[in-house]
């Protein structure tokens, strides 16, 4: 023990480095369509990284996050272009939005069991990208979708190209994982482990099950609604075909891949999965195929995912050790 | 006192039924047995008690409220906790964060405080973590905290189960088959632990085949045979009642 | 009355459909308590397979209509249950052993998979299946012109369930398949192999999903690689609605699945059509997760 603020280990200084190497990226040259490639990476990350509290911390198999993911590009989509609302003022509502209609939905269907909770949440998604084509109350703009959203201003300084986005995006990625690392190590964390292991049991020592499926399904959906307002004001259009089921398969594969339950595993799996494809563009159309046989493999031979999940540690009350 | 009574209780699986009628009271700071052949219906009993299935009829008093129509979670915040016939612990987690399992419903933070991670937060745990230490040097395990629940033995398993039950913090335990599965030396110490449990003012019922463990462990017996109570009392009465002899002798040897 | 004739026939062919593939999920579930996440793509392989079969090899200039046909269904039968087999061997059997979330995202690898192959080797495109192989030919039903093939569709797919209802009760093959989904431990210790039973049902599920890939490409025409995400994820609420596991369930729920859709769509909205399904897949989930059958256990399959 080195007293109250322990050495950083080689590991960590190494990981350290490489983050800031990576933040450094755009200011060294790289190429526009890189750092828009980068920005899809952070994009996609934020978003498995909201999918990972239920799925990799809670177990519960939802396949139906760009559902949550449209419901806040859409609330920022509407307000701004409809409402003239500046994007940073729809960041909350569009959380909100998103983490309301999670709680709506979620709370039927929380109690099925694996495989059938996957196939609720697909439809889930299906429904909602029907209801945005039928363009309600005229608001959705219907197959063709939202154009002319606005970009977004924080402090005077209006955010256009992608080298702004770029810190924008991995900005709020690099929040979101410490804030997500704190809920981890918290008994929020603890207690969504718990009902991944063993529902039954950790009902029995006193956990609200129910309520804690529910609460991760909200702060998984606030946080996949953030990521619609980023979404929404970096595309400048959003249309129903960018929050398909496929898109959810996307996210479920970052997860599961990367390792589930591991936040550097699930942004790992955000580079493999998003960045991989565009790199072997030679590859072209049959990238996806090989993309199913590796998920197939990776079930045979390393079901945990590259970074298996990590243990949580303790440092004890000094009397106990 | 009376902390816990069951009135009139009765539960049947598709028209079989497996507690009948069942009433019987537990005094503060008793420790009852519940015994009787296999397939008495005891287990059922416990799993009505704790909120893990629900009576068709009948009523479950706790300190004052009605257990009956609350979930599992519930009656383990109103201090009623339990250990499972067959362990159910997290085995892939470690026997620090089983023993919080325990202590989580007694935690107050919030998400919005745990996702900021807030003072009150930290202190909290800070504090939950001395607790769940304690309680595992309550029960012995302390040395390994670390360790991984399911790497555990048989006896060290079950020992962790009621220092997962213990960090809730009840005024009652029940214990399904503490000794299950334990070796000699193991049953020893659980007896000693059971005697240290009710010198901390909590009441228990547990349910045990080990008929010498439950006659030198229990203040009071209640017997069961085909869902219905036909015997209760002190052990010695118990051990002389005509019925319950027929009982053991009609359907379980050991 | 038109409009009812022809929704209620053209909601029973579809229903058909929805039941042919329900089956190959409902017989994988009951056996293995897996949902087969390739089985829409294994559909939508026997579409492609008949229309090469007919198309590409000409077989109808060759044999006439009707022995081409015969020679196409077999065919893709065959290769359709093939694929399965060797589905089974690759993506599943490796993985009897490890936990249901490998097992469940194994699943969706092969099906991305299997998507892709079949756009590779078929190309993106929609595919026609030809026009004029069958004469348009109606049958008046109550003084209304139903086309015929509606009516084969649904005949065809009952006469193969009620076949398969045969087999599943009164075959040796049939009572294996039927133990090892009441209680594989107790089935293996009966002498029954229910490995063999497993790879069995993984070819009977996709000849009839094949099968059904033929049926939907001479009812509608047209077919595409990503069709059987839907029929897919449709057949499998039929298999939930007649209480997965459950043979003559999958039949029921697939020709109610049908008639819902088709008379949702007439009297509903069309633009709403597809999500009717998912609509009835959430609401029999949460309010009757056993499906609408009264859940019989030792009947199933």
């Amino acid at each position: 023990m080195t007293g109250r603020f322990p050495l950083p280990g080689p590991g960590r200084i190494a990981w350290a480095a490489l983050a800031i190497l990576f933040f450094c990226l755009p200011l060294m040259g790289l190429p526009p369509n890189r750092v828009g490639l980068l920005n899809h990476i952070g994009l996609y990350a934020v978003l498995a990284l909201s999918l990972n509290v239920i799925l990799g911390q809670a177990g519960m198999f939802h396949m139906g996050h760009a559902a949550f993911f449209a419901v806040g590009a859409y609330a920022t989509a509407i307000l701004n272009t409809v409402c003239g609302w500046s994007i940073l003022a729809t960041l909350p509502v569009a959380g909100a939005a998103a983490g309301l209609f999670a709680a709506l939905v979620a709370a039927p269907i929380i109690h099925l069991r694996g495989d059938y909770l996957l196939l609720v949440t697909i439809g889930i998604v299906e429904i909602v990208r029907i209801f945005l084509i039928n363009d309600p109350f005229g608001l959705t703009g219907g197959a063709n979708g939202l154009i002319n959203i606005a970009r977004p201003v924080i402090l005077g300084f209006k955010i256009t190209r992608p080298p702004h986005f770029f810190y924008l995006i991995w900005g709020f990625a690099a929040v979101s994982m410490l804030l997500f690392h704190w809920l981890e190590n918290s008994r929020f964390g603890r207690a969504l482990n718990f009902i991944r292991e063993d529902t039954v049991a950790a009902e029995g020592v006193g956990v609200d099950t129910a309520r804690y499926k529910l609460m991760a399904f909200v702060i998984g959906a606030v946080w996949a609604g953030f990521a619609g307002t980023l979404y929404a004001s970096y595309m400048r259009t959003i249309s129903p075909g960018s929050f398909s089921f496929w898109e959810s398969v996307v996210l479920f594969m970052i997860v599961i891949l990367g390792g589930s339950g591991n936040q550097k595993g699930v942004l790992a799996g955000a580079f493999l999965v998003v960045g991989l494809p565009e790199v072997f563009r030679f590859l072209k159309d049959s990238r996806l195929m090989f993309f199913g046989a590796a998920l197939v493999l990776m079930m045979i031979f390393r079901p945990q995912g590259l970074f298996p999940p990590r243990r949580r540690t303790y440092a004890p009350p000094p009397e106990a050790s | 006192m009376i902390i816990l009574s069951l009135n009139n209780l009765t539960k049947s699986f598709g028209g079989l039924v497996a507690v009948a009628g069942v009433s019987f009271e537990v005094e503060r700071g008793d420790v009852m047995g519940l015994i009787g052949p296999n397939g008495a219906g005891k287990t059922t009993v416990f799993n009505l008690i704790t909120g893990a299935s629900r009576p068709d009829d009948g009523h479950i008093f706790f300190d004052g409220r009605r257990l009956e129509r609350l979930k599992p979670h519930r009656i383990v915040h109103l201090g009623l906790a339990r250990t499972f016939q067959t362990i159910r612990l997290f085995p892939r987690l470690s026997v620090l964060e089983n023993v919080l399992s325990g202590a989580h419903c007694r935690m107050k933070s919030s998400i919005i405080s745990s996702l900021l991670r807030l003072p009150a937060q930290r202190r909290e745990e800070k504090a939950a973590l001395g607790r769940a230490m304690a309680e595992l040097r309550f029960v012995g395990l302390d040395g390994l905290w670390r360790a991984e629940a399911g790497s555990l033995s048989y006896g060290d398993q079950r020992r962790l189960e009621i220092a997962r039950a213990l960090a809730s913090e009840p005024k009652l335990i029940v214990l399904d088959e503490p000794a299950g599965g334990m070796n000699e030396r193991e049953t020893l110490e659980l007896r000693d632990l059971v005697a240290r449990i009710r010198a901390k003012d909590i009441t228990v019922i547990l349910i045990e085949h080990d008929m010498s463990f439950v006659m030198e462990v229990c203040n009071k017996i209640v017997v069961m045979e085909n869902g219905a109570v036909i015997a209760r009392g002190s052990p010695d009465s118990v051990r002389r009642d005509q019925r319950v002899v027929e009982a053991y002798l009609g359907a379980d040897e050991d | 009355m038109e409009f009812f004739i022809q929704q209620l026939t053209n909601g029973l062919a579809v229903g058909g459909i929805y039941a042919l593939i329900a089956l190959g999920y409902t017989m994988v579930y009951g056996v293995l308590k897996l949902i087969n996440f390739a089985h829409g793509d294994l559909f939508t392989l026997g579409a492609y397979l008949g229309f090469t079969s007919l198309v590409s090899l000409g077989l109808a200039d060759q044999l006439g209509v009707g022995a081409a046909l015969a020679l196409c269904v077999l065919l893709v039968m065959g290769l359709s249950a093939l694929a399965g087999h060797v589905l089974e061997r690759a993506a599943y059997r490796p993985l009897r052993k490890s936990g249901r979330l490998s097992a469940v995202v194994s699943a969706l690898g092969a099906s991305i998979f299997i998507q892709n192959a079949i756009m590779l080797l078929w190309g993106a495109r929609d595919r026609a299946y030809p026009a004029d192989l069958l004469p348009p030919m109606t049958v008046s039903i109550a003084g209304q012109p139903v086309p015929l093939i509606r009516l084969v569709v649904f005949a065809v797919s009952l006469l193969v369930m009620v076949g398969l209802y045969v087999f599943i009760n009164r075959t040796r093959m049939g009572m294996a398949i039927r133990a090892a989904a009441i209680d594989q431990g107790a089935a293996k210790l009966m002498g029954i192999d229910v490995r063999r039973v497993v790879a069995v049902v993984f070819m009977i599920g996709p000849a009839l999903g094949g099968l059904a890939g033929i049926m939907v490409g001479l009812s509608y025409g047209q077919i595409n690689f990503t069709m059987g995400q839907l029929y897919g994820l449709k057949a499998f609420t039929a298999a939930i609605l007649g209480g997965i596991g459950n043979i003559p369930g999958a039949m029921l729920g697939g020709l109610l699945l049908g008639l819902v859709e088709a008379f949702g769509a007439a009297y509903v909205s069309v633009a709403w059509k597809d999500a009717l399904a998912f609509f009835v897949l959430i609401l029999i989930l949460v309010v009757r997760p056993t499906g609408l059958l009264p859940e019989r256990v030792a009947e199933k399959l």
